[in-house]
């Protein structure tokens, strides 16, 4: 191994990797490092001996830290794994999942949506929500919805949160707001009374849906080709949730106020 | 379907064909063969794998980026380059603090491309100026010099390139520029010119010097003990003395800027 790479250090070996990522959390002694890894001192030691002689982490008195270069590239390396890790959950579903729903500096940061797990709904409930969101929605202090498809939802449970005080933000497109209040006029200005729901309308939103809530995340996206099937990809992280914050703040920031036409 | 690193860092091709892909578009496959001096036969498995696995995809001979594989690269592509210039020197980028180095340009470090260690002899320092840095200052056009050491053997040399006419920044701090009061009326008397410009930052940035020139970036770095080795990083590249005046532009932006001292 003699002219080996960084990056081939990093990705070609899954316990330098875990030595390293335990490292971010700071220095540590060899017994941490074998706790940690569960693992015998022998074999962890061959793999010590990589890193250190690959500058990224360093000895003293006992203890291993991460060197200068070390932090930059577990910082890294851990941004690209999160990112992995998501996409290597479902990879048909983001294979086939229309990906240009999110703005780039977003899509770079899917790694934060973390745990995520695809639901779908049984033959029975298959126009239905499915159970973790149902259950999710029972007591939610906050509600953000995004979405380019009409639910059935929005003038029924979502009325019922609304009408509860709960911070209602919907960013529809026209053509979602036209149908609210056109089939559904009684629905449409319950909530266009209410103080605490604001109406934003998005002119072109990519996405199917997408449920923000202090509890969860929830979102579905349309295939490459155009095609929607229910499925619901969520996620409880707290770092998913401010993640669709951030997403719930880009479509605002392309979107106008829907107010009553007087 | 493989995992993405398995996809991706098991196999060099495999590796250099996304970021190929990343950083020139869509390419026929002749163009993959000679650019990356591969056959068909050695490379088309690979892009197999590739394709399977949902990262390119291939129109009418042309191979590109599906946007899943537009993402990952987006990520993977510059932290590769990036590691293959701290890569020149990772001993010196062990043993040497990064942390005053924004994120946004430390991510950003492969635009310094191929750098050298200039290593000055600690006998001779305050004496006279090393002769490799002295020549590149000696020539320059413009110079950016941010600094937190005192290092006067360089005063004679910046003072001759400003005196010859090329603008002359310096960023340094309030300990620095009371080492310099014996010469006060000859500052403030250069500091009337507009090409000359002295600003004043924080004592505590922890980057020993920054200098750019219209063709050189050199850096100094304090080592992690916090003490100063005056190894001077030393990049020539064009991207470098961009990426050297950014770094500059952000460290003047935290300093304030004096007319007289």
């Amino acid at each position: 191994m003699k002219d080996e790479s960084i990056s081939d250090v990093l990705f070609l070996s899954g316990k330098r990797r875990q030595i390293l990522l335990n490292l971010m959390e700071g220095p540590k002694t060899i017994d941490d490092i074998k706790s940690y890894l569960n693992s015998k001192s022998s074999p962890l030691m061959v793999q010590i001996r990589i890193l250190t002689r690959n500058f990224l982490i360093q000895e003293k008195n006992g203890v291993f830290s991460l060197t200068p270069l070390g932090e930059y590239t577990v910082r890294e390396m851990r941004n690209i794994l999160d990112m992995f890790s998501v996409f290597d959950e479902n990879p048909e579903y983001w294979g086939e999942a229309e990906l240009t729903a999110f703005p780039a500096y977003l899509l770079s940061r899917i790694g934060e949506l973390g745990a995520v797990k695809l639901c779908f709904p049984d033959k029975a409930h298959i126009f239905d929500r499915t159970r973790p969101v149902e259950k999710s929605l029972k007591n939610v202090e906050s509600l953000i919805e995004i979405s380019s498809i009409f639910k059935q939802e929005y003038v029924t449970d979502y009325l019922g949160i609304a009408e509860r005080g709960v911070s209602v933000a919907f960013v529809f497109t026209q053509e979602v707001i036209d149908r609210l209040e056109k089939e559904f006029p009684e629905s449409y200005f319950k909530y266009m009374k209410r103080e605490n729901v604001r109406i934003f309308v998005c002119p072109e939103i990519k996405l199917a849906s997408c449920m923000v809530t202090d509890k969860i995340i929830s979102l579905s996206l349309f295939t490459k080709k155009g095609y929607f099937f229910n499925h619901d990809l969520i996620s409880y992280d707290h770092s998913a949730i401010l993640w669709g914050t951030d997403l719930f703040h880009h479509f605002r920031s392309l979107s106008m106020i829907h107010n009553l036409q007087e | 379907m493989n995992s993405l690193i398995e996809t991706i860092f098991f196999s060099e091709k495999r590796k250099a064909v996304l970021i190929l892909l990343f950083e020139k578009g869509p390419l026929p496959i002749e163009t993959i063969k000679s650019e990356l001096d591969e056959t068909s036969v050695s490379i088309l498995p690979q892009i197999k794998v590739l394709v399977d696995n949902n990262l390119i995809i291939q129109n009418d001979g042309i191979y590109q980026l599906t946007h899943l594989g537009e993402t990952v690269a987006e990520k993977v592509s510059p932290f590769i380059k990036n590691l293959q210039v701290l890569g020149i020197n990772p001993k010196f980028w062990s043993e040497h603090d990064t942390s005053e180095i924004p994120e946004n340009l430390f991510s950003r470090i492969q635009e310094i491309g191929d750098f050298e260690i200039i290593e000055v002899d600690l006998r001779t320092i305050y004496y006279e100026p090393n002769p490799k840095i002295r020549q590149h200052i000696k020539n320059a056009e413009s110079i950016k010099t941010f600094i937190t050491y005192y290092a006067p053997e360089y005063v004679t040399v910046y003072y001759e390139r400003l005196m010859a006419g090329a603008p002359v920044s310096i960023t340094t701090s309030d300990y620095i520029i009371n080492m310099a009061k014996d010469y006060k009326t000859e500052i403030n008397g250069l500091l009337q010119l507009d090409r000359a410009e002295l600003n004043v930052c924080s004592a505590d940035v922890k980057i020993a010097e920054v200098t750019v020139t219209d063709k050189i970036l050199l850096m100094v770095l304090y080592s992690t003990a916090g003490n100063l080795d005056y190894d001077f990083l030393a990049a020539e590249s064009p991207s470098a003395v961009q990426w050297g005046n950014e770094l500059y532009d952000y460290l003047r932006s935290r300093s304030v800027n004096k007319k007289e001292i």
